[in-house]
């Protein structure tokens, strides 16, 4: 999608119409005047309307009434976007939105807004940077506290201010290359490389902090999940229904019930977390169980935190797949059955990979054992968070794209003694602390952050 | 009637001169009475960081700039020279008398250049569409070249002392509004300045640091024996600025016209005065000196690094308080500068003025600082007014291969702030556009002029031995276990092949010097060559990979620089700022690429147009 849109005025519901609630809000961007819009409304809309304070009028069309309205104004170019704002609270049944929706669409020359387009507007007209488009996306998306934080954060221009900083490091160390090239015997040779060295050391240090908000974070923190594994009849789906307080997933003593995973949130501690149970690893005939055995693998290495759940009685040749994920958490189950011990133990011997291990009967689990569990997850979710790592993937790319250059970079300021390639090399890492500015080419970023957009935003 | 006119005999008058008459044209410059041609008022060296490479490029596409300088050459330097190839650029000394002696000597010499010695009074266009010159009598001509360098409207500072003119003890030339109310200039005023000239004698060189000529510099001329030199050799000599010069010039700051506002003119920040040096960096207080000589017979030396429009006296006291210039006696004060320039976005790649055909603008009256710059436009300016009277081809240079053309696409896309040098920074291409491969850049330029000089005959063999020898090197394979001499990193110690590679490949390698190495397998195979042309060859496949890998890594760049703006759109956008506006609006840049070169223009405007946003 690239956006060459008209600049028609665009109308959509801001806040959400999928179901009925007490209220609505729509709005309107981009028109001339407010005159334009003035047959809709029973106040005077060509005479005096102060922008910013909310007026309760009737909506009408050809006389007929349609609802009653809160309305307020935002005069351009002091408004979200830049553009002419007319926000409207109306009664949030969605027929009654899309009448209204209807009415701007049929008789006021306005369009539906496309995914994302008054953002796109505020963008164009340099109200928001780009950056601060993604941290508005995050935050409107935001699945945990953190992300919901960092989004904010970067609405408020926080992130790009650091971006700035670098950049800014970035021409200083730039320029003094330059200074070595084209004018070294004007202030001499070793002061020329004086300023070089120390602008250098500047910039990659301001490099290896950035470099510490991305490099622990293995896992998806927007949405975090916490994934339970292992093979099939291990009581994965038992342990899912435990942690949901919930008959979520079916149980049974059948092997291969769950065929595909299955995923819910839970709140721990005020944070949102996605709990996912897995198919049990196997071998199977099954198309479609082969299918959820797939992703299901997939989903172990993805998961932010990893449970793994061991019968000891019925072990698979395909538990080897599970040799190459780390686990926070590894449980026996079916601790009740006669011979447990002894089955442990066998399993421990031939598999030592195992590391540390607990034991649970989860028919009847410990009173305690829910709260060690959210315990452990949590205190892995705030150790994460602690460096405030940065979550946007497109960024997180670019700074370590960017991170590994400047290390190639550094070893080459020392052994490269021709500048000419230094000074290249040097080129290659401008090109994605710009692109962290938002200096890059339309195609890559905007369509993924536009699409992400729910209309009217 | 001449069919190329050119008001001017500096640098940027006998390059267009000269290029012009090659075509077999009625050539004419008309020249201040008193100067000669080809002089140099400021200092005596031609070449420099990137201007050694423009130097080259003149020279390889038919210009004089390299032959006089060989001639006139008393020290040659490279500079650069632990830095890389890509980066090196050679710097003569010269003798200024001996340059603008032969300028004239090869100038009288060619029968189709008319030298005319008179003031130009008055220059206007007749009903045919040809330009009339008022000098003594009237001379008419079919394309006029001004190239008057700093005599617009010139001024000459020295403290409170104002006179009018271009150069100490030159006459004064008319305004360029008298000549053509339609050209416009810049609303600021250039300035440049020049340092006291000293008695050679008065000079205690064993206080200073000596710099010796460096007999391995290749002359410029590429038909010129590389290392013969046509001219004695003498040194150079360093000295240093201490606190006491530095407080001198502070201490009157008053009477300095740069700093009390009687000159209001913007002097280049690359080129500071001492006056600027001692205000903007107070807390800097050595600066380098470099004592140049100005000529074999000549009695001043030039001090490079100290230009000052400070009162007389305060220019003997700054200068005597330097170590080994205790006794200096000055013989000609420094002065500045002030004067008009012509608006550049006005004028074509070819140097021709849009909205009057068949007047061409070069040199220092375009803006520009430093004789290779003047002389490589009038070159290019010289070319296209004769391709014009024959009506072929303009000769257009691309940035992409030459400085020159860096140049004038910066000129003419750009309405600059202060005075425009050329440093290696401006190219983006850096590692191509060096001195070793100029014949290679500029012989497809040359052989589109269809001329069929011996430097033509010259270059069409270069050019076709150079694809054989890189053919050549593509081939051949050197057994894996031979030994051969690494040199970059100091004693020469052989090192043993772990491979099998081309000839190709093994230049590539960091550890060796690629030029003794083409040399050593050349030898090994009884094939001898000539030395420029495997130095071509031996550089360029070292920077072959690196050229490529930077040419692969540009795409993702190109395209978004080859994306189509609206600028109009842009420059009424009320979000951004006014200053970013006004640029883009004088500039009127098409694509982002254009829109990126603009000075000024602020990152978060560019990205904002990179998101199409506008």
């Amino acid at each position: 999608m690239i956006f060459l849109y008209s600049d028609d005025p665009i109308v959509a519901c801001s806040s959400g119409s999928q179901a009925n609630a007490a209220i609505a809000v729509i709005r309107i961007s981009g028109f001339e005047s407010l005159s334009s819009l003035n047959n809709f409304f029973q106040l005077d809309l060509s005479g005096p309307i102060e922008p910013r304070r909310v007026y309760y009028t009737k909506l009408v069309l050809q006389g007929h009434f349609i609802d009653d309205v809160c309305l307020t104004y935002f005069a351009g170019p002091r408004s979200y976007n830049g553009e002419n704002i007319l926000e409207l609270s109306v009664h949030g049944n969605t027929l009654n939105i899309d009448r209204i929706l209807t009415l701007f669409t049929t008789h006021a020359g306005c369009r539906i807004a496309q995914p994302g387009e008054f953002t796109y507007r505020a963008l164009r007209n340099k109200k928001l940077t780009l950056s601060q488009v993604e941290g508005l996306d995050l935050f409107l998306n935001a699945n945990s506290n953190f992300a919901l934080d960092q989004g904010l954060s970067l609405l408020s221009g926080n992130l790009h201010d650091v971006y700035q900083e670098l950049y800014d490091l970035f021409l200083l160390h730039k320029s003094s290359l330059e200074l070595l090239i084209d004018f070294s015997e004007d202030i001499g040779e070793e002061a020329a490389r004086n300023y070089f060295l120390e602008s250098l050391s500047r910039l990659s240090h301001k490099f290896v902090s950035l470099e510490k908000r991305v490099l622990p974070l293995d896992h998806n923190l927007i949405c975090p999940e916490v994934v339970i594994s292992g093979l099939p009849n291990a009581g994965k789906s038992s342990l899912f229904n435990f942690l949901l307080s919930d008959d979520r997933a079916i149980v049974s003593p059948v092997p291969g019930t769950t065929r595909d995973f299955l995923g819910e949130m839970i709140f721990i501690d005020g944070i949102k977390f996605r709990l996912v149970d897995t198919a049990g690893i196997r071998e199977s005939d099954d198309l479609i169980e082969n299918e959820g055995v797939k992703r299901s693998k997939k989903k172990l290495t993805e998961g932010f935190f990893s449970i793994l759940l061991i019968n000891p009685f019925e072990m698979l040749p395909t538990f080897e797949t599970f040799r190459s994920s780390h686990f926070d958490l590894i449980f026996f189950t079916h601790r009740d059955l006669p011979g447990f011990d002894e089955a442990v133990a066998s399993v421990i011997t031939s598999h030592p990979w195992l590391g540390p291990t607990g034991a649970i009967d989860l028919n009847f689990p410990p009173a305690d054992f829910e709260i060690s569990i959210n315990q452990k997850i949590n205190e892995k979710y705030l150790r994460l968070v602690q460096d405030k790592p940065i979550l946007l993937s497109r960024h997180r790319e670019l700074i370590l794209t960017a991170s590994l250059k400047i290390k190639e970079y550094q070893i080459l300021a020392v052994s490269e003694t021709d500048v000419g390639v230094l000074s290249q090399e040097l080129s290659f890492l401008g090109h994605c602390v710009s692109e962290l500015l938002g200096i890059v080419s339309p195609d890559q970023v905007l369509n993924s952050i536009f699409s992400n957009f729910c209309i009217g935003k | 009637m001449f069919d190329v006119l050119i008001i001017g005999g500096g640098h940027a008058g006998i390059e267009a001169a000269y290029i012009s008459s090659q075509f077999n044209l009625r050539v004419g410059i008309i020249t201040m009475p008193g100067i000669g041609l080809g002089s140099a008022p400021c200092n005596p060296s031609v070449g420099g960081v990137g201007k050694g490479q423009v130097v080259r490029e003149i020279d390889a596409l038919g210009g004089l700039m390299g032959i006089l300088a060989d001639k006139a050459g008393i020290q040659f330097r490279t500079l650069n020279e632990s830095k890389g190839f890509a980066v090196q650029s050679s710097r003569v000394q010269i003798d200024k008398e001996l340059y603008s002696q032969e300028a004239e000597t090869l100038i009288s010499s060619v029968p189709n250049i008319e030298v005319i010695r008179e003031k130009v009074e008055k220059v206007s266009k007749n009903e045919d569409g040809f330009f009339e010159v008022l000098g003594k009598s009237l001379y008419t001509t079919k394309k006029l070249v001004v190239t008057v360098g700093t005599f617009l409207n010139g001024r000459l500072h020295t403290g409170s002392d104002q006179t009018s003119g271009g150069r100490v003890g030159c006459d004064k030339s008319v305004g360029l509004s008298e000549l053509f109310s339609e050209v416009k200039t810049c609303p600021n005023r250039f300035k440049t300045g020049t340092p006291p000239r000293l008695h050679k004698d008065s000079i205690d060189y064993s206080l200073l640091e000596e710099q010796p000529s460096d007999p391995s510099v290749r002359n410029f001329h590429c038909m010129h024996k590389p290392l013969e030199r046509l001219a004695p050799q003498v040194s150079c000599y360093l000295a240093r600025t201490n606190e006491l010069t530095m407080q001198v010039i502070r201490d009157n700051r008053e009477r300095s016209p740069m700093f009390n506002g009687q000159i209001k003119a913007v002097g280049a920040r690359y080129c500071p005065s001492i006056e600027d040096k001692a205000f903007r960096y107070p807390e800097k207080h050595v600066h380098h000196v470099f004592i140049e000589p100005e000529g074999l017979s000549l009695e001043t030396v030039y001090p490079s690094g100290i230009s000052s429009s400070l009162p007389q006296e305060v220019q003997d006291e700054y200068v005597r308080s330097i170590t080994g210039l205790e006794r200096a006696k000055i013989e000609v004060y420094g002065y500045a500068v002030e004067y008009d320039v012509v608006d550049t976005t006005f004028l074509r790649m070819t140097l021709e003025h849009f909205s009057i055909p068949g007047l061409y603008f070069a040199g220092q009256v375009n803006g520009t600082s430093g004789y290779e710059e003047a002389a490589g436009q009038g070159l290019i300016a010289g070319a296209n007014a004769s391709l014009s009277v024959l009506g072929k081809e303009p000769l257009i240079l691309s940035r992409h291969d030459s400085y020159i053309g860096v140049m004038i696409e910066d000129l003419t896309s750009n309405t600059r702030d202060e005075p425009y040098r050329l440093f290696t920074a401006r190219s983006e291409n850096r590692l191509y556009i060096r001195e070793d491969n100029t014949i290679l850049r500029m012989c497809p330029y040359r052989t589109a002029l269809g001329l069929t000089l011996p430097l033509d005959h010259y270059q069409a063999q270069f050019y076709s031995s150079y694809f054989i020898l890189n053919d050549f090197c593509d081939v051949t394979m050197i057994p894996e276990s031979s030994f051969i001499l690494r040199e970059m990193s100091g004693v020469g110690e052989s090192q043993q092949l772990v491979k099998r590679m081309s000839v190709s490949e093994l230049l590539r390698q960091a550890w060796l010097n690629p030029i003794t190495a083409l040399s050593r397998v050349l030898e090994s195979f009884g094939i001898s060559l000539d030395i420029d042309l495997v130095r071509t060859v031996a550089i360029s496949k070292k920077y072959d990979g690196y050229i490529k890998r930077s040419e692969d890594h540009l795409e993702k760049v190109k395209k978004l620089d080859g994306m189509i703006i609206n600028w109009e759109k842009i420059s009424t956008s009320p979000n951004v700022s006014f200053e970013c506006r006004q640029r883009i609006s004088r500039i009127r840049p098409e694509t982002f690429g254009q829109l990126k070169l603009i000075e000024g223009i602020r990152p978060a405007t560019l990205a904002v147009v990179a998101a199409r946003a506008l």
